[in-house]
């Protein structure tokens, strides 16, 4: 833990005011929408040249957040704030702030002279702005797909408010109509924080599995043969649409806690009082196991890492565990498993290879 | 140029770290964490990350796992002090009086700051934070050139931040 102190940055005596500037220089840039890839790659880079530059972009961009929840705009004078800004009316209001910021306008980093034809400038934008429009008005299907890598967590806000949370090497399709809201998880897993709207029903898909809400948040997983659906909120509809045994039993009721376990050619099976907080820990990148064999760690592992573990020996690979880990962290998770005796560990550009060591015992429990 | 499906992305992009960022500062735990200790957590998690590459949005990535440090942290206060976890719940809850006094200081501590700036920069912050315009949207409504936008918005939050944020 004492990465940070051998950083030249990071000592608490070298604060300057430039940082702060820095720091809203980036806000500024990121939230541009010609923002480029090389600019995001040097915003990371300064990120890591200091602690100090992580905190003070976090404090930055929560004064902005603070400010969009501002209650106080009076109306009004936002009105006149913003009929005096136009007319250029830079002297009114407070002329001490006014002067300050007009002064450091000019000593400002990218120095250039002033722009003179305002009106060419304003009516091409006009014009980009217009054609923009037309545009995305054209390449409007009404259906879109969302991706996620390997390790990748997304939070997709749709149309109507609703959000997705889309885990590791997850795929959606959304299609939005006026009757109903559709969407199909193709691969993965995904939380569903449905906006509430009774006239326009929210289904999701995955599979022959059909999942019908209207105001709620539920959890699908999708990732192996079966799904699994846990409700966090409200009520849901779940229905199994292949060919089953008995036809009555196609659908069932899920509650708030309940879980349903959805194979294929089989009615959805109803789990009571399942344990949401584990449903819902990968938001978290966390992984929780109850007593896993270590084969299925490792595959649990591998959703989200592009190195792999592989186990040689059946009775390794059936060796229970039990523990929190970070699912992105798999070397936090190997270095545990190094400690343990009965286990020796290979590593490669690959990942690595467990093998059985000296002495074995049949759990292996951390918590971290 | 950019057009109507990337124009649809950015819009997306956008949401979804302002999605992340209310996240953030929902989570942060005012009366236990501080800025300090939290950016600290948040820098040796950074240095660490060996994807730093693959990262596309490096802002909503960086929201996110302050907001998982926040929750983290959270959720250690409760378990480490099982015994006055209602009173811990009290403060974090985001509800409570205090706080609700604390966000009316703030809001008051803001119009104060909000003054001092130019009316230009105000204008500026006021239709990107509040009206959520883009840059080009706020050149062509005030009649400036986007460049001065950017300018401002930098001046502005640089400002506001002197002003609101003690050392």
């Amino acid at each position: 833990m004492t990465q940070g102190s051998d950083n030249p940055g990071t000592g608490s005596g070298t604060r300057h005011p430039f940082m702060a500037r820095e720091a809203a220089g980036w806000l500024v840039a990121l939230s541009d929408s010609e923002c480029t890839p090389e600019e995001r790659e040097e915003f990371v880079a300064w990120l890591r040249r200091s602690n100090l530059h992580v905190e003070e972009f976090l404090r930055i961009s929560e004064l902005t957040k603070g400010l969009s929840n501002y209650r106080l705009w009076p109306e009004d004078s936002v009105a006149d704030l913003i009929a005096s800004a136009r007319a250029g009316d830079c002297a009114s209001v407070v002329p001490i702030g006014a002067r300050a910021s007009h002064a450091r306008d000019v000593s400002g980093p990218p120095t250039h002279g002033r722009w003179r034809p305002r009106m060419a400038v304003a009516a091409s934008l006009v014009i980009i702005l217009l054609t923009v429009g037309v545009l995305a008005g054209m390449f409007d299907w009404g259906s879109k797909t969302y991706a996620t890598n390997v390790g990748e967590i997304r939070s997709i806000t749709l149309e109507d408010g609703s959000v997705v949370e889309l885990n590791t090497r997850s795929r959606l399709r959304a299609r939005f109509t006026a009757h109903e809201r559709r969407l199909q998880l193709l691969a993965g897993e995904a939380i569903f924080n449905v906006a509430k709207n009774p006239h326009r029903p929210f289904r999701v898909s995955a599979g022959s599995t059909e999942i019908v809400a209207v105001g709620t948040q539920f959890n699908v997983d999708a990732h192996s043969s079966s799904t699994v659906v846990t409700v966090l909120e409200g009520r849901v509809r779940v229905t199994n649409n292949t060919e089953i045994h008995s036809p009555t039993d196609r659908h069932i009721e899920l509650a708030r806690g309940e879980q349903a376990v959805i194979a294929k050619h089989r009615p959805p099976m109803r789990i009571a009082a399942a344990d949401t907080a584990k449903a819902t820990a990968w938001t978290e990148r966390r992984l929780f196991f109850d007593g896993a064999t270590l084969a299925d760690v490792a595959t649990e592992f591998a959703r989200y890492n592009d190195r792999v573990i592989r186990i040689n020996g059946d009775v390794l690979a059936a060796k229970r565990i039990t523990g929190v880990f970070n699912s992105t962290d798999q070397s936090t998770f190997v270095e545990f498993l190094r400690t343990h005796s009965g286990i020796r560990v290979r590593e490669d550009a690959r990942g690595w290879t467990l093998e059985p060591g000296a002495k074995e015992n049949d759990t292996v429990g951390a918590e971290r | 140029m950019t057009d109507g499906r990337q124009r649809a992305r950015i819009a997306e992009w956008v949401r979804r770290w302002n999605f992340d960022l209310t996240r953030f500062v929902e989570r942060r735990v005012r009366v236990r964490a501080d800025a300090q200790d939290l950016a600290q957590e948040v820098y040796l998690r950074l240095l660490r990350t060996n994807q730093i590459d693959l990262i596309a949005e490096p802002q909503a990535y960086l929201y996110r796992m302050a907001s998982n440090v926040a929750a983290e942290w959270r959720m250690r206060a409760r378990e480490s002090k099982p015994h006055c976890s209602d009173e811990l719940e009290m403060l974090l809850e985001t509800r409570t009086p205090e706080v609700r006094l604390d966000e009316e200081q703030d809001q008051a501590r803001l119009r104060e700051a909000l003054a001092c700036l130019g009316v230009m920069p105000r204008a500026v912050i006021f239709l990107k934070l509040r009206e959520g315009m883009t840059n080009d949207e706020i050149a062509s409504h005030l009649g400036i050139t986007k460049r001065m936008v950017k300018r401002h918005l930098l001046s502005g939050y640089a400002e506001l931040r002197a002003r609101l944020i003690p050392e």
